[in-house]
């Protein structure tokens, strides 16, 4: 490998988009999100081209991890953004019975779990508020 | 400057993959087209910092750093934001400077330079 092939690959790793060589196979995975900007396949196909002219590329679209969302995530998401209870409300479209339960005590026996879905929902949600916000400053 | 400098320290082994830093907001800079000025490059180790800081409060007051996985060690360079609209100025930018690539923050796209 070059030595500007090795300088491009630690300026993607900035932006979290890293590249690996696996014989003449180039693997390259959005593995977090940088500034919000979600790359299609396509895409990272013609960045990893761009270091490696001839060689094959895996490309690996960005996969949410939602494992991370909780509702105490949630919750310091909507003190660093200044968001209310109704806010979620009105923007999601949540009952607010729903919502009451989504963040009852664990002892509850009437609280919901956060299914899949709805972390997805939260996560991309709150990003659309770092977006505005990052592109503002 | 030492705190400065401890700060940079930190925050560069906090972040191993690497960063753009905005010395006066210390912030992580997420938009705009990121160009190395050639005075700083190849500076590397908390050593290198100094030097790079001094360099980047006259001008730009954006640091870059990323560590080398080969060597273990934490490289830094001076950089210059440009706003992606002026492309073109940053283009002849790197070329005064000698770069050989710049990155697209906001594209999440390295643009290599080619001569002339």
């Amino acid at each position: 490998m070059t030595k500007q092939q090795l300088l491009s690959i630690s300026n993607y790793k900035k932006v979290g988009i890293e590249i690996e060589l696996d014989g003449d196979i180039v693997k390259i995975t959005q593995k977090r999100l940088f500034n919000g900007y979600i790359l299609n396949q396509k895409q990272l196909i013609e960045r990893a081209r761009e270091i490696f002219p001839d060689m094959k590329v895996h490309p690996v679209a960005f996969s949410l991890d939602v494992s991370q969302i909780t509702t105490e995530w949630i919750e310091s998401r909507m003190k660093e953004f200044g968001i209310k209870r109704n806010d979620l409300i009105k923007q999601l479209a949540l009952d607010k019975s729903y919502l009451s339960l989504l963040f009852a005590d664990e002892d509850n026996p009437r609280k919901i779990n956060l299914s899949r879905q709805v972390r997805s929902m939260f996560f991309y949600y709150f990003l659309t508020y770092e977006l505005n916000r990052d592109f503002r400053s | 400057m030492d705190k400065l400098i401890d700060r940079v320290w930190e925050y560069s082994i906090n972040n191993p993959d690497g960063f753009t830093l905005n010395l006066e907001s210390f912030k992580e800079i997420k938009f705009g087209i990121a160009v190395a000025f050639e005075e700083t490059q190849n500076s590397f180790g908390k050593e290198s910092l100094q030097k790079v800081i001094s360099h980047a409060l006259e001008n730009n007051k954006t640091v870059g750093g990323w560590l080398n996985v080969e060597n273990e060690k934490f490289y830094f360079d001076s950089v210059r934001i440009f706003e992606n609209k002026d492309l073109k100025t940053a283009i002849e930018f790197a070329k005064q400077q000698k770069q050989i690539a710049i990155f697209d923050l906001t594209n999440l796209k390295e643009i290599t330079i080619t001569k002339g």
